[in-house]
This record gives structure tokens, C-alpha cells and sequence, in this order.
């Protein structure tokens, strides 16, 4: 954690200049990236391969690598990973690292997100995130003034990050040459907007997050809505202290190998990767330049109102609404959920449809009411209004079913029912519990 | 892809809401784009759950559910053809259904906060169970001491019942409502609202084992249980309505590498030009025999899985509503699922004209896992369109998932003898699915072979 020397230098992609941890996410990130045929979608292994492929199978010639920012399209260059990268661009890479962690290593104290361990599911989220705090030159200065107000810290002092934008600009665009925009790499949080559980928004995007800022652990003030969405809740994302006391100039964030690659290939690019110059432009400013909203701002279908003309079916307690906006579908600008946005399953909203309900009888002793969610121990727990567990009452229902000594084989509920439930309803189970 | 065109048959509708019948008549039916066996009679509205009847059956039988209150059950004879055999109702949609172990009995949940249990010989049915709520989930369980029906409701409850009293055996509260369940005995994991997974074990009594952690970000909206080797549960399949599933053990030697997530039922893989769709996953199953999984999804596609190989198997052409519902028959020959509307869209969405379809499709072959020692090495030499690269073989190597030294040996092989018969196996072992949309297999391998000579200079590179 934190131990990365700037003279090792972290695994990038020469086509779009992101970092990397591991040089096989990277190789992950070139084929589904770069190196992916844009007619059928399959995977190739380097720049030349692709043009074979294309002109080969598809009757087509390609002239760039897709995805690759200017200048760096060269099809015929044939890059895998780290390798056959130019020398000039491997010096020029290396000369902007150091300059960057120079000017990193005054300003940055915190920030440091590693520990992630979840990171193996290839979600682009985490594992395909350039870490901020890596020293893609260009990226800072414009996107760290357009973030504090993303991290959705809308209550956050504002003193607090006052006085921070004016250092952001600090940090120029170091790479002559470069675009000092690059409208098609927001970084990070593009990824994270597919993919995060929209609750604060605000701790996965630890990683573009501006220095000065309070780590994301502990109270977030201003976010009454949150309270339930304590770190545990989405550990890939928002597990990841902020480390107050790492180096400053080498955070890491430890990216696990992703586990499923082939699987889920065919859709792994779209979310994968905030890359690739002509590849959402427009999600970046949109996400960032919306400083109050607590959750995702880039996929604001309306979060109406969880169908509050309710009926008796399902009742929800109000208080879950508030307290889980966490699995509701903000997704970024370049996907989108097909599903509703409140937090009830398809089921619960069909089944409150009057159609389906009016065959429905009335039980009088409805009371939806949950009771208070006890440890689940082995009695029962009847909820009130219920009589006490009668387990041989079933001649309220009528006859049990045959009765049988073990001679029907078929239809019989009874066979193996040797010393049957006698022993749940006791106050003391005999057998221990599983082990 | 196909997607394109048929998403627009979607989205033609929009804003016709039920008087946009129209539309659907005039576009091409597409109701079955994957030739398979429809089920005669089906239900008249969606359905909501399959379930194919015990392995201690003779014959299959398969049990519907369904939003017209109505279960139903057909027999499925072995020339494909199925034959309605009977029908019970309730009050409520029914959203579950599962069988005794012997076949007597299927039981049902439903909406109407009842469960019944129908007994097929007599083709009685009587209720067993009263939740304060609807019944979302419905499992028979086995065990050697005792046997009962677990039922999992919107009331926050998870309930045990003899089949004999009204009253459950045992009650245990959950944090949240009950939204997918599954049994294999003595497990039994319940999927809830708010992202909360419940393991209970059914050793001597049910009770709560472990609370897990969600793997995933959204709702979750279906979950199985898989077994290991020796048949024993050992985790769980969990899908959420973000086009995910998490494959989830229960107690992995190595957490961090064992449980993993992936993507799946999603609109235009890498087309970035428009937003990319994410569906819902439906319903996941368990093949019997390979283990592998099938999901469906309400993009109206079914795909197959190898959890353990990590890699798709297939994928379906889309159908023109969701998929709901999907099931394996005992012997894994007969993959169940059900086309209609799932209620993703709202609804305006739904068409109340539209015929829902239960389709059968032979699954022995599609769901075997493949033999990856044959595929890895060969999609190598596919990778580079012909050409090998050192890239390519050290790709592999990377990744870990196949033995560097058999790649190299089949390089070998390939280099050596061009015989046109040779690089066709290998271009069969070796296509990608992905890339199926492509040209004729022939007409690939007629250049395939023309690449003859940068083969072997590829192979050349490899060895300097």
C-alpha cells in the first residue's frame, strides 16, 4: 500500500494513456478496448491483429485503433500490454510521472484508496479505474476542479475544498502537445456510474478525489439519507479506507486479476472502461458540474415515488425508502436499467395493481406491520394476532391427509417422518444446531 | 446484431400503451426466434414460475404458474409433445410452485397470502399455509427427520409448514421481504429486499446459518443453489435486476478468487453510440447433470453458463417479451422457459393481447461444459486473424488458464502440418461464439489456410 516507488513504473495503456496495476488487466483492457472487432465483437490480441481480422473476415479496412486517444491510432503499431511500446513515448510517459509526482507529493496527504477485495468480479468499477492519484498529466486539470461538488458531498464545509481548486489548476497540462481536455476520459467516476450502488456517491470516487478532501469513511454530514449505507453495504466500492497516512505520492490501488474474462466479454466493454477518446464525452460534465445532488446525477429518470398508491398487499415501512436508495438504478450516461426505479421487485409493483387484486379476500387480521426483527433463533415466533404453534391442530383444517403406516409409497407425506417436529416446537431443540 | 431490430419492436410500442396492438400484429412474430417446442395451452397471463417434476417421477411433468391466478400442469412426453393434464386457481397471481420429492404434490404460492397444496392423484388441492402477506417463495424440503413445505413471504416472514395444521411449524423473521429462495437440502438461502441474502440450515430444524453480504449493487431479484461434486450444496447463483449475477460460495478455501460476478442480459455488448441496456435477470437455473446455469433475462434472452470454465456457453436470439421463468427437467434433456411480460417496463408496457409462450428446448447437448484444453490453444491462432503472436500465446500463459506448454505444442502441430483438416478442428475448437455473426466457417478457413506461410513465420517469432 503506498509502496509503489516512482521509478517503477505502473502498467499503462499506450492507446489511451490509462494506468493499470496489473499488466493483465491491461492486456484485458487493450482487447476489450482497442484491439475488439467493431463488427462482431470479437476480441483481438494487438492492433495489426485487428486490421487482419477486419480486412480479413469483414471485408473491411480499419485506419485507427479505436478508442485511442490522437495520435496514438497507429494500427500498424503492434503493442501488447507493455510491450512494443514506442521508446520516445515510454520516455516521455516516464519524464511526465515524475513531474507529476512531484507536484502530487505536496498536495496529496490522503486519499489513498487500496484494499479493495472484491475486485476479482471484472466490474469495471474498481478494477478498471484509473487511479487518480496516477499521473496521467492531462487528466487533473480538468477534471479535479469539476469533482468536489460529484462527490456528492453536498453538505461537506465548504471551506473545506475552497481553498482546494485553485491548486487544482495548479497542476498543468505537463504533456505538450496533449490535448489539455480530453472530453472522452472522465476519469473514474464514468466507470463507477455504471456500476455503483447509487447510495452517497461519493466514496468510489475516492480515487479521482481531489486532495483536501475528508476521506469518505466515517459521518458524512449533510446526507441524513445515507444512514444506512455504512461501508459495509457495497464492499467492493465503498469499502476502501481513505488512508490518511500513506505516502502521498504513490497510492495503489491493488487490482485483482478478474476472474470471469471470457464470460462476460461480449459485454464487458461498454461499462468497462472510462477510456477512449470518442467514448461518452458527455458524461463528465454532466456528473460534474452538479455539485448538490447526493446520488448519481447522470441518470436522472425520476425517482418517483416508490407507487405509493400502495395497497394492503405490500406494505413497505416509509423508513426503507429513505434507507436504501442504495440498490436503485442511477447508472451512468451510457447505460440504463430496464427496470423501475423504486426499490420493489417487479412482483410487489404488478401485484398492486388493482386487476390482480381484486379477487384478493381481505384477511382481517392483516396487519403488515414487521414485527421487530429479532435474532432468528430457533423458537417460533409467531407474529402477534397468531395462535401458539398447535402442531397436531390440523383437524382445524380437516382430515390430515391419509394416514399411513409406511405402506403407500407414493402419495404420502408421512413415510419418513420419523420422530417429526416434536422437537422444534420444545423450548429446547435436542439435536445441537449445525456446527 | 439482431439486437438493433428487435429492440425497435420494443420500442415502436412506446407510448401506444394497450392500444398499440397494432404494432406488435404487423411486425414478424418472433415470438419463438429459437424453433422451439411450444407448450400447447398456455397460461393467460405472465407466468411466473416452471417446475419440472422429481427425478422419482416416470415421465416429465411440468408445473406453470402463472398472473391469471391459475397453475397448471402438462405433461411432456417424450416427442416433445405436452398434453394439459389439470388446473388449480387461486385468488392471487400465483408467484411460486414447487414439488414434493415423490411427485404426488405440487405446491403453490400465491398473492392471495395462501399457500395449497395440490394433490395430483386426487387433483385436490387445499391450503397450508396463511402469510400476512403474498407468498413470494415456496419450497418443499427433505430431510431424514422430517419433511415440510418453507414458505417466504412480502411479510418479512419465513415459514414452515406440516401440510396438516394451520399453523406454521416454526416462523423465523427476516429483515426484509422474501424475493427468491432456493433448497437443496440441508441448505436453504432466501434473496431479500434491501440486497440481504439469508442462509438457513435444515439439519434436525431450520434455522439461520449466516447472513452474507450482498456480492451485488442492485436489487436482487432471483437465486439457485448449486451443488458440488458429491451433490452438496455448497453456494448459490444469485442475479440481480442489474444484468448481473454472482456465482457465491458458501464457505470457499479462497473467498477472494472463488466468488465472482458477471455480466449478463445486456443490449449492444460494445456499441457505444447509443446507451447500453441492462436488464433484469429473471430466473437462474441449475442444469441437473453439468451443473452449468441457465439465465433468463428480460431482454428476452436466455443464455447458458459454465460457472466453473467461467465462460458463456450460448446465448439465444431475443425474444420479443422477457423471458420469466426457466426450468431443467430432472434428467436435464428439457430446458423449460416462458415468454411474457414481466412488468420491467411498467405498465404501459403491457399488452394484454399478447400470448405468452412456454418453450421447450433439448438442453443435453448445449449445456455440457466444453473442453477448454481444445479451445484456448486454437482460439490462439484465431485470435490474430491468422497470424499468431507472441502476444497472444503469452496472453494465455497470463491469464493462467491453460498450460503454456500445450499451447505451444499445438502451435506446433498447427505449424507443422498445414493439413487443411488440422486447422479446420482447430478452427472449430476454437470459434468464438462471439464472432459467429462472421462469414462461413469455409470461406475462413480457406484463408485461414492461405495464411499458411505467416503462420509459420508467426511460429518462427515465437521461438527466436
Amino acid at each position: 500500500m503506498g509502496r509503489k516507488k516512482k521509478k517503477q513504473m505502473k502498467p499503462w495503456c499506450w492507446y489511451c494513456n490509462r494506468d493499470f496495476d496489473d499488466e493483465k488487466i491491461l492486456i484485458q483492457h487493450q482487447k476489450a478496448k482497442h484491439f475488439k472487432c467493431h463488427i462482431c465483437h470479437k476480441k483481438l490480441y494487438t492492433g495489426p491483429g485487428l486490421a487482419i481480422h477486419c480486412m480479413q473476415v469483414h471485408k473491411e479496412t480499419i485506419d485507427g485503433v479505436p478508442n485511442a486517444i490522437p495520435g496514438r491510432t497507429d494500427i500498424e503499431l503492434e503493442i501488447y500490454g507493455m510491450e512494443g511500446i514506442p521508446e520516445k513515448d515510454m520516455e516521455e510517459r516516464r519524464r511526465v510521472l515524475e513531474q507529476k509526482t512531484q507536484a502530487e507529493s505536496q498536495k496529496r496527504k490522503q486519499n489513498q484508496d487500496d484494499s479493495d477485495e472484491f475486485e476479482e468480479d471484472e466490474e469495471p468499477g474498481p478494477s478498471f479505474q484509473p487511479p487518480a492519484t496516477q499521473p496521467q498529466t492531462y487528466i487533473p486539470p480538468m477534471t479535479q476542479p469539476g469533482m468536489p461538488p460529484v462527490h456528492g458531498a453536498p453538505g461537506m464545509p465548504h471551506g473545506n475544498y475552497t481553498g482546494m481548486p485553485p491548486m487544482m489548476p495548479g497542476v498543468p497540462p505537463m504533456m505538450p502537445g496533449m490535448p489539455p481536455v480530453m472530453p472522452g476520459m472522465p476519469p473514474g467516476m464514468m466507470a463507477m456510474g455504471g456500476m455503483m450502488p447509487p447510495g452517497p456517491g461519493m466514496p468510489p470516487m475516492m480515487p479521482g478525489m481531489p486532495p483536501g478532501m475528508p476521506p469518505p469513511v466515517g459521518h458524512r454530514p449533510g446526507m441524513p439519507h445515507m444512514p444506512h449505507v455504512p461501508p459495509v453495504t457495497a464492499p467492493g466500492m465503498l469499502n476502501r479506507p481513505a488512508i490518511p497516512t500513506a505516502t502521498p505520492p504513490a497510492p495503489q490501488p491493488t487490482i485483482s486479476k478478474p476472474l470471469f474474462p471470457s464470460a462476460g466479454q461480449a459485454q464487458q466493454a461498454a461499462v468497462s472502461g472510462p477510456v477512449g477518446t470518442d467514448f461518452k464525452p458527455l458524461a463528465t460534465p454532466s456528473s460534474a458540474s452538479d455539485p448538490p445532488k447526493p446520488t448519481f446525477p447522470a441518470y436522472s429518470q425520476s425517482s418517483a415515488a416508490p407507487a405509493s398508491t400502495s395497497s394492503g398487499t405490500v406494505s413497505k415501512p416509509p423508513a426503507a425508502v429513505a434507507s436504501k436508495p442504495a440498490s436503485l438504478t442511477n447508472l451512468s450516461a451510457t447505460s440504463k436499467l430496464i427496470h423501475p426505479d423504486e426499490d420493489i421487485s417487479l412482483e410487489e409493483r404488478r401485484a398492486q395493481l388493482p386487476r390482480y387484486q381484486r379477487n384478493i379476500p381481505r384477511t382481517g387480521q392483516a396487519h403488515m406491520a414487521a414485527p421487530p426483527g429479532g435474532t432468528n433463533g430457533w423458537h417460533d415466533a409467531p407474529p402477534a394476532g397468531h395462535a401458539p404453534p398447535a402442531p397436531n391442530a390440523w383437524s382445524v383444517w380437516g382430515p390430515p391427509l391419509r394416514e399411513c403406516r409406511g405402506t403407500c409409497r407414493v402419495a404420502c407425506l408421512h413415510t419418513d417422518r420419523g420422530p417429526p417436529w416434536a422437537p422444534l416446537i420444545k423450548e429446547d431443540p435436542p439435536g445441537p444446531p449445525w456446527e | 446484431m439482431l439486437t438493433t431490430s428487435n429492440m425497435s419492436l420494443f420500442g415502436t410500442t412506446s407510448g401506444f400503451g394497450t392500444a398499440g396492438t397494432g404494432v406488435f400484429a404487423n411486425t414478424a412474430d418472433n415470438h419463438n426466434p429459437m424453433k422451439d417446442v411450444e407448450v400447447t395451452s398456455p397460461p393467460d397471463d405472465s407466468i411466473s414460475c416452471l417446475a419440472f417434476s422429481p427425478p422419482s417421477m416416470p415421465g416429465n411433468f411440468l408445473i406453470g404458474g402463472s398472473w391469471a391466478n391459475d397453475v397448471r400442469c402438462w405433461e411432456v412426453q417424450d416427442n416433445g409433445q405436452t398434453v394439459p393434464k389439470a388446473q388449480q386457481t387461486h385468488t392471487g397471481p400465483v408467484l411460486d410452485v414447487c414439488w414434493s420429492d415423490d411427485g404426488s404434490k405440487v405446491f403453490t404460492a400465491s398473492c392471495d397470502k395462501t399457500a395449497k397444496m395440490w394433490d395430483l392423484n386426487s387433483n385436490q388441492a387445499m391450503q397450508i399455509a396463511q402469510h400476512d402477506g403474498p407468498i413470494r417463495t415456496i419450497h418443499w424440503i427433505k430431510a431424514p427427520n422430517y419433511s415440510c413445505i418453507m414458505t417466504g413471504s412480502w411479510d418479512k416472514t419465513l415459514k414452515f409448514w406440516d401440510t396438516r395444521s394451520p399453523n406454521p411449524m416454526m416462523s423465523l423473521q427476516m429483515p426484509e421481504r422474501a424475493y427468491s429462495a432456493d433448497v437443496v437440502y440441508p441448505m436453504a438461502v432466501v434473496a431479500t429486499a434491501d440486497r440481504g441474502l439469508i442462509v438457513y440450515q435444515l439439519e434436525n430444524q431450520p434455522s439461520e446459518f449466516r447472513r452474507i453480504e450482498s456480492p451485488l449493487k442492485h436489487q436482487h431479484r432471483c437465486l439457485a443453489i448449486f451443488k458440488d461434486k458429491q451433490s452438496k450444496p455448497t453456494g448459490f447463483a444469485l442475479g440481480s435486476i442489474e444484468g448481473r449475477v454472482a456465482i457465491h460460495y458458501i464457505n470457499p478455501p479462497n473467498p477472494a478468487k472463488d466468488n465472482f460476478t458477471f455480466k449478463c442480459h445486456r443490449s449492444n455488448g460494445t456499441n457505444t453510440a447509443t446507451p447500453q441496456d441492462i436488464y433484469a435477470v429473471n430466473a437462474i437455473s441449475f442444469h441437473p447433470v453439468h451443473g452449468t446455469l441457465a439465465t433468463v433475462g428480460s431482454d428476452g434472452r436466455f443464455s447458458f453458463w459454465d460457472k466453473d470454465a467461467r465462460t458463456k456457453l450460448k446465448t439465444s436470439e431475443q425474444l420479443d417479451q422477457a423471458i420469466t421463468a426457466c426450468s431443467f427437467n430432472s434428467n436435464g434433456n428439457i430446458f423449460a422457459y416462458a415468454s411474457s411480460y414481466d412488468w420491467s417496463k411498467g405498465h404501459e408496457y403491457y399488452n394484454p393481447q399478447k400470448k405468452n409462450y412456454i418453450l421447450l428446448r433439448n438442453a443435453a447437448e448445449e449445456l455440457k461444459p466444453r473442453n477448454k484444453k481444445c479451445l484456448r490453444p486454437s482460439a490462439v491462432a484465431i485470435a490474430g486473424g491468422g497470424r499468431i503472436y507472441r502476444g497472444a500465446l503469452s496472453a494465455y500463459a497470463l491469464l493462467e488458464r491453460v498450460d503454456k506448454r500445450l499451447v505451444e505444442l499445438q502451435l506446433k502441430a498447427q505449424g507443422v502440418n498445414q493439413s487443411e483438416a488440422e486447422i479446420k478442428l482447430f478452427y472449430k475448437n476454437g470459434k468464438d461464439e462471439h464472432s459467429a455473426g462472421g462469414e462461413q466457417p469455409e470461406k475462413e478457413l480457406k484463408k485461414l489456410v492461405a495464411e499458411e506461410g505467416q503462420l509459420k513465420r508467426a511460429l518462427g517469432m515465437k521461438n527466436d
